[in-house]
């Protein structure tokens, strides 16, 4: 989905992503990414139950957990910026919080679309900026093909992104002319060596949203895992490194693609691993009073989609804002064309078609009522996309919204 | 509930639940004596905490070290980069990198390749600036195996270290660690370069109670009750292995339970669906390690014997047995094999090697078939090559009922089939499948075909018999038996080589079958010089094997003896070959029971069999032109070259010392040099065989030094080579031999592209013509290149670097170089002027101007 919608954003993404302005009298990245986040709502564009491809590349992460319609108001309420309220699911945030106070830190969030890494992320933001840390989050969603193809070209962008977000000055340029005899791995641990975190006061905590974005361009995803893997191990026994610590987010597992499975120099075997469950009847509860819709019978809602965190918001939402709808009739259309989540269930037909082996996977899935034994690349993809949930070697549909409006549509 | 988390990846130097085992002090010890170490082993099992844990209480008595992880370096670079980037992040880890101007020190140094220039920023940088002692960390060597270019030269380089520690007390304070999943032998195959034969591996074993208690007892006492109990049970279930410990222990705390039932929460956290709970990643790298590569069969066939109580020997080289352990699943346990802990027992259990089998079996589709058609189908059975491919993969695997019953179908078929097409040429039939089989036993497949075919062949000739009467089944009976006692005495040798192969001796295993094939072609009437081939081979193998009977050695040596008898004279040259591998038999049985005088006698006697002698010079009249296996006059060629060296080798060995043998000895020497020669020759004439010309070529150089007088034993120390190199024409043949060479590059080379182009003599040449350029001559004109001394040689700083530069001009020239001091390197006729020999595999490589100088010297 990334790549599909990657297309029409890609274009502008660096023109505007230059235009941001970093005064270098501004010292505080709160300041600093207050402002940005700002400017990202208004321009924020739609796209639904998935992260935005934000236009500014650096920024505090925005909310994913909720359908946007342009123009909607909303935004006041830090730290969660949706107009849903930000629901807990402990122990998540609590060991995301502990797991960047220390070093070495490498922290990975593994969720399917939809479930909040995003907002999690942001949380984790905001934490460390209260707690007088430096912090970046760098949406590798926002990168657009040309550079994904290039190892070389991913780390310039990323070294300048986060230069500029410090801010220091930016060196990217000559530093990388001064070594264009070593390679580009070399060059991008050199200029957090040599040049950024030296000049750091207090450890920066770095993230790297929808990480997965990568790992269709498989020489550099690999790249890339090996560099943040030697990262986190020298953070173990040198100073300098000891101040850099990692947050990755990622949907699709890694597992998807056979090709980079050497874990052993990734940093999907190392660190702290976050799997983001879904809500439980009572969070949903919860959440729905603090939508002020305490009263309504939520059955119908979860029978539906389950604990869905995008999903659920974006009922909520609907249900706040048009106050005449019951919610047994929104359900009554929920899997139809017509139902709220026509632009969710669309996009995901869409990955369904492009792929014939993946169809046919869910196909077996929504046809049985049992866990349906498929190939272990679809079952990582499917569960990746969110459409099923793993049980051992099978996998089952994720909710009754899927079964059914499948089983419709084909 | 509790927010313990288990460590993942490889735990800091201070980290508190870090669990101590022998491998800290011995590692530490043994690094601090300053011995070369290696920790090779499965995965997860603490190698880079150890690394990291071993380099702090190095740090802390004043040792500078250095970790350089391979798995961190960029993919597809060339090896340039590669060496570059490693000797970069050596530099930066010894925090050295402000000491040099790194860009220009690197480049300034292009014309030297890669190793070289560690070498000098080793000795100009390093050593200079750290005065303490030095350990250097190389963490997942294993990374090597997937670099698409030969790293051989850095194993080599660490060898070389070590080697230079006599003349250059600096080395004394550096010391190297390699750590990592693989075997020695896979990381670098040249025995002679290798570095792990003068290291010390570090085994690393799983963690005790004794030690674990402190650090993870702790951890447990904040929930549990009784801590101790509960970390006992604990390491049960995981027999120390560290990852699955610390896992078992965080799901401890976590779960909150103060009296823990360790054993439900294996099951119900770990085993049971265990791919959804493999998080972080552990028994499925496992599982990946054992099922991916050629072997997989054969590993995992090995582990369900393990499973099931079976007794291993640990006895010799086994592949499989190497693979199993660095997977981490089995661990050997006093003199056996066993499962490392109860949890791989319950994930790996029968049940999932059934499945891994089913994914690898080879006929699985057809066997389905087969099955589906209630086992009639005849055309789903395997027939001919398939099957006993198939029986060779099935062998040792204890299959199911099912597989059995389909591969006994299709043997039966195969055997019906064969029955059906027999006749009276069931005799060249045999032959052809004995060669068949040879040449297969040569690739390794198992014995089960070999004899599987001859037992198909004899039931073959058995129905022959039923269709015959009188005066020609009596004929047939005779040959027949006489077959039979060829065809029994093939099995024993099939079997022994086998044994030998199975023990590691690879090259004796190979000679024994190669043997038993060339016996084959022997005419019919030769059935005597056949069985004399085949007892001596026999005998041969009581001598070699591990568990040696020198009375069954002799039994057989006897039998060959009468056989040999049997034949009359002798005076053939397949007869005379049988009686070397007679002789050579019976020599090594004397030796074997301390009859000296004896066996020299028969080694001269075997060594007048296969003398080559072509001296010039040559002082008697006796040998041969030509080595037996080059000589195309030689109708059967019963020894192979690796036979003739080898059994040149012995004799030189064996008579070292010996006054009264010195003249058979130095003929000895001279004959196996001529028996190289030959060898070269025989690859020159193959364009495709041009490296192994040029590797060859850098032997016999090396044998040349090895044969002089004065360095007999020399090895790879640079110095010593160097000066026996420089003694080479003080030997009174020591020029003819260079000569023989060279003539041989400049013959062949002039045959195959109508110019002589190759050899030491034109690179000698070209090299001097070069040094009379304008530019140079006025710094270089009192050089004289044969007197090129490698103490003077052409004196130091401006001047040498002017012939250094004057050098790497020269390499350009020939094309060895290209601009940016990268290895050229073409093997083939086409090259430029002076191109070959190359010597670019070795690390002698930087040399090469000194064997000019000889060259010169020898006016060549």
């Amino acid at each position: 989905m990334n790549q599909s919608s990657q297309g029409e954003n890609s274009p502008n993404i660096n023109e505007v992503g230059r235009d941001v302005k970093i005064d270098s009298s501004r010292r505080s990245i709160a300041v600093e990414s207050q402002k940005i986040e700002g400017s990202a709502y208004t321009q924020g564009n739609t796209y639904h139950g998935g992260t935005h491809h934000h236009h500014y590349l650096i920024q505090a992460p925005e909310i994913a957990t909720s359908d946007r319609n342009a123009g909607q108001n909303r935004g006041d309420l830090l730290p969660s910026q949706s107009g849903t309220p930000y629901i807990e699911r402990p122990p998540v945030e609590q060991k995301c919080c502990k797991g960047i106070l220390s070093s070495p830190a490498l922290i990975r969030i593994r969720a399917p679309k939809g479930m909040g890494k995003t907002e999690l992320l942001n949380r984790l933001f905001h934490f460390a900026i209260a707690n007088n840390y430096h912090a970046v989050c760098w949406d590798v969603g926002s990168l657009n093909e040309t550079v994904l193809q290039d190892i070389d070209a991913v780390w310039q962008q990323l070294c300048r992104d986060v230069t500029r977000a410090l801010p220091l000055s930016d060196r990217v340029a000559q530093f990388w002319q001064e070594r264009t005899d070593d390679c580009s791995n070399t060059k991008c641990s050199d200029y957090f060596d040599e040049y950024l975190l030296p000049r750091l006061d207090r450890p920066l905590v770095l993230m790297l949203d929808n990480f997965d974005t990568l790992f269709p361009y498989q020489p550099v995803a690999r790249e890339a895992f090996k560099v943040l893997r030697s990262w986190y191990e020298q953070s173990k026994r040198k100073a300098n490194w000891k101040k850099l610590r990692l947050a990755i987010a990622h949907s699709t597992n890694i597992y998807a693609y056979p090709e980079l499975q050497n874990i052993h120099n990734s940093p999907f075997n190392v660190g702290l691993g976050i799997d983001l469950p879904e809500f439980s009847p009572e969070q949903v509860r919860e959440l729905a009073r603090g939508c002020g819709l305490g009263d309504e019978e939520l059955t119908p809602l979860l029978d539906m989609v389950g604990g869905h965190p995008a999903l659920i918001c974006q009922a909520f939402e609907f249900l706040r804002d048009r106050p005449d709808t019951s919610l047994v009739e929104m359900m009554l259309v929920a899997a139809t064309p017509e139902g709220i989540y026509r632009n969710h269930l669309g996009n995901l037909r869409d990955c369904l078609d492009r792929d014939g082996t993946l169809a046919e996977a869910m196909k077996a899935a929504i046809a049985s009522e049992e866990p349906v034994k498929v190939g272990a690349i679809e079952a990582f993809k499917l569960s990746g996309l969110g459409l099923t949930r793993d049980r051992g070697h099978a996998v089952v549909p994720r909710c009754r919204l899927y079964r059914l409006y499948f089983r419709e549509c084909w | 509930m509790q927010f313990y988390e288990a460590p993942n990846g490889s735990l800091e130097a201070d980290h508190p639940t870090y669990v101590l085992r022998e491998a800290d002090d011995e590692l530490l010890a043994r690094l601090k004596a300053g011995e070369f170490c290696y920790v090779l082993n499965a995965r997860q099992m603490g190698k880079s905490s150890l690394c990291l844990r071993t380099t702090s209480r190095l740090q802390g008595e004043g040792v500078a070290c250095a970790i350089i992880d391979l798995s961190e370096l960029q993919g597809g670079i060339p090896s340039s980069q590669w060496y570059k980037t490693l000797a970069r992040k050596m530099l930066k880890e010894l925090q050295l990198a402000g000491r040099v101007d790194w860009r220009t020190w690197w480049g300034d140094r292009d014309y030297l390749p890669p190793m070289e220039r560690w070498k000098e920023l080793i000795e100009e940088v390093v050593f200079p600036h750290i005065s303490q002692n030095i350990v250097i960390f190389i963490d997942e060597i294993d990374s090597v195996l997937s670099q698409e270019f030969s790293t051989d030269d850095l194993f080599a380089f660490i060898r070389a270290c070590y080697n230079k520690r006599p003349h250059k007390p600096d080395y004394k304070r550096l010391t190297f660690c390699l750590l990592g999943v693989a075997a020695p032998s896979r990381l670098i195959a040249d025995k002679q370069r290798t570095p792990f034969n003068i290291g010390r591996a570090i085994r690393l074993t799983g963690l005790r109670w004794e030690n674990a208690i402190a650090p993870l007892g702790s951890v447990l006492g904040s929930t549990v009750e009784d801590a101790e109990g509960v970390l006992k049970e604990i390491l049960d279930w995981t027999g120390g292995q560290p990852f699955l410990t610390q896992k078992l222990v965080a799901l401890t705390v976590r779960q909150g339970d103060r009296r823990p039932d360790i054993g439900g929460l294996v099951r119900e956290a770990i085993v049971e669906n265990w791919p959804e709970k493999d998080n972080p990643q552990h028994l499925k790298t496992i599982e990946d390690r054992v099922k991916r590569g050629e072997w997989a069969g054969d590993v995992l066939a090995l582990y369900r014997r393990v499973l099931r109580g079976e007794r291993e020997s640990l006895q010799g080289e086994s592949l499989e047995r190497s693979e199993l352990l660095l997977s981490g699943l089995v661990r050997v346990e006093g003199k056996d094999l066993r499962a490392y802990n109860r949890i791989y027992e319950a994930v790996f259990n029968e049940g999932w090697i059934e499945e891994m089998l089913d994914a690898l079996r080879p006929f699985s589709a057809q066997l389905k078939a087969w099955e589906a058609s209630e086992e009639k189908d005849e055309s789903r059975l395997l027939q001919g090559r398939a099957l006993s491919e198939a029986l060779a993969w099935a062998e040792g695997k204890n299959l199911t009922a099912g597989d059995r019953r389909y591969l006994r179908a299709s043997q039966d078929l195969e055997a019906r089939v064969l029955r059906e097409k027999a006749d009276f040429e069931a005799a060249e039939e045999r032959n052809r499948l004995l060669k068949e089989a040879n040449r297969r036993a040569r690739r390794r497949i198992r014995i089960g075909s070999i004899v599987l075919g001859v037992m198909l062949v004899l039931a073959g000739v058995s129905m022959v018999f039923a269709t015959m009467k009188g005066r020609e089944l009596q004929a047939l009976q005779t040959q027949v038996s006489k077959s039979e006692e060829f065809l029994e005495n093939v099995k024993i040798l099939a079997e022994k080589s086998n044994l030998l192969e199975n023990e590691g001796s690879d090259f004796e295993a190979k000679e024994l079958l190669s043997q038993a094939g060339h016996s084959v072609n022997l005419r019919e009437e030769q059935h005597n010089l056949k069985m004399a081939v085949l007892y001596a081979g026999i005998s041969w193998a009581w001598q070699k094997q591990k568990e040696k009977d020198l009375d069954e050695a002799e039994k057989f040596l006897n039998k060959a003896k009468r056989k040999l008898n049997a034949q009359g004279n002798l005076d053939s040259e397949s007869d005379r070959q049988a009686n070397f591998l007679y002789l050579k038999a019976k020599a090594n049985l004397e030796f074997e029971n301390n009859k000296k005088s004896e066996a020299m006698e028969d080694y001269i006697e075997a060594f007048n069999i296969v003398r080559v002698n072509r001296h010039p010079e040559r002082l008697e009249e006796s040998g041969r032109e030509k080595s037996i296996p080059f000589d195309d006059t030689v109708p059967i060629r019963m020894i192979s070259k690796q036979s003739i060296e080898a059994f040149h080798r012995e004799m030189i060995a064996v008579m070292k010392g010996e006054d009264n043998y010195r003249v058979e000895r130095k003929a000895a020497k001279y004959s196996l040099f001529y028996h190289y020669a030959d060898e070269l020759e025989s690859f020159l004439d193959n364009e495709a065989k041009l490296q192994d010309a040029d590797r060859l070529t850098f032997k016999m150089v090396e044998y040349l030094v090895q044969i002089s007088d004065r360095y007999e034993d020399a090895t790879y120390y640079t110095n010593v080579w160097l000066d026996g190199l420089y003694a080479i024409d003080e030997n009174n043949n020591g020029c003819n031999f260079l000569r023989e060479i060279d003539t041989l590059w400049r013959n062949k080379s002039k045959q195959y592209s109508g110019e002589e182009k190759f050899g030491f003599g034109i690179q000698a040449q070209l090299l001097s013509k070069w040094m009379q350029k304008e530019e140079m001559k006025e710094e270089l004109a009192d050089l004289d290149f044969r007197n090129y001394n490698r103490w003077e040689v052409v004196g130091y700083g401006d001047r040498k670097k002017k012939f250094d530069r004057a050098w790497n001009q020269y390499r350009m020239e020939i094309e060895w170089i290209d601009e940016r001091g990268g290895v050229i390197v073409e093997w083939g006729y086409e090259a430029g002027k002076g191109h070959l020999p190359h010597f670019s595999n070795n690390i002698f490589w930087p040399y090469h101007k000194h064997l000019f100088s000889r060259s010169a010297n020898c006016n060549l």
